[in-house]
């Protein structure tokens, strides 16, 4: 049985402990900065006192922490969880149980965001295309020629897009969408799909 | 349209602020000259990990457009994208090509 040190009392101890959760990860993975120490702890452990929140709010985050890194699956879970049940200073069973009922409802959401996180280029956020019979063009071998239009809108994550407009046409020299869709038929084999496959399930 | 006016026309367009995306592309003229494609390129890598999350495993895909104007001056324009967003690039693409036979 774990040696717990003494839990701040709770409105209701399992649903504050799975409100607190939600509070920790809407400030660290869904970008909700406003969401301060303060406000979960008058939310939810009113009764406690500052000290005592801060030290289950940081033991908490430092769980869940761990558990997103590893983005664990529920067997990983289950053995990290009961090992924490048995440390001194730990959680309690009840704990452990909110805990990974929260997981479970949120590893996808939050391993989503921590992949956002940690891209930082530009990403293709939305494409839109349409095709052309072009009656006027400045060039003359354009006219009565198909042409693609295609928009791409392009940014950061959380940051403002750009949009950009590029041509295709049926001209010998410039790339057309056949060339262009071949480029990746050539090189789609099934090691593409096996490789994606390979870290799709994990 | 010149070329040069690439910039000029999305800036105006964004300034519109019609709603969606896709209204936009709606609202390009007939006679518009946008750049056009020239090579494009695409690599796949996957993210192990990183200061933030241990096991990240997540693929993506990086893709490298080259694109002409009219004067023939080349540009590059490099981005990312999930492989289930890459598998759509490509379909709209195959889409494209299509149409462009039958029209």
């Amino acid at each position: 049985m774990a040696a717990a040190e003494q839990q701040p009392p709770a409105v209701d101890g399992g649903k504050a402990l799975s409100a607190l959760l939600g509070g920790i990860a809407q400030a660290a993975y869904y970008g909700k900065v406003d969401i301060t120490e303060e406000l979960l702890r008058g939310q939810l452990y009113p009764e406690a006192a500052p000290e005592e929140f801060r030290a289950l709010r940081a033991k908490m985050g430092g769980l869940l922490q761990s558990i997103a890194s590893a983005d664990m699956d529920l067997n990983q879970l289950e053995a990290f969880l009961t090992a924490q049940t048995k440390k001194q200073g730990g959680i309690t069973s009840d704990q452990a149980a909110v805990i990974a009922k929260f997981w479970k409802n949120h590893r996808v959401k939050i391993h989503e965001s921590l992949v956002n996180q940690s891209c930082w280029d530009n990403v293709l956020k939305n494409m839109n295309w349409r095709v052309d019979l072009k009656s006027q063009s400045r060039h003359v071998d354009q006219i009565n020629t198909p042409v693609a239009i295609v928009e791409m809108e392009l940014g950061k994550y959380g940051q403002d897009s750009e949009f950009f407009f590029y041509c295709f046409c049926c001209f010998e020299k410039e790339m057309t969408p056949k060339q262009f869709h071949s480029v990746f038929y050539r090189s789609l084999d099934e090691n593409f799909h096996q490789l994606c496959n390979r870290y799709m399930m994990s | 349209m010149a070329a040069g006016s690439v910039v000029l026309l999305t800036r105006a367009l964004e300034a519109l602020d019609v709603g969606g995306a896709a209204d936009k592309i709606n609202l390009i003229p007939q006679d518009f000259f946008a750049e056009l494609f020239v090579d494009i390129k695409w690599k796949l890598g996957v993210a192990m990990s990183s200061d933030t999350c241990r096991s990240l495993k997540y693929p993506y895909v990086t893709v490298a457009l080259k694109v002409a104007d009219s004067s023939g001056q080349i540009t590059n324009k490099c981005f990312e994208m999930t492989v289930p967003q890459f598998k759509n690039f490509f379909r709209q693409f195959k889409e494209m090509a299509a149409v462009l036979e039958t029209v």
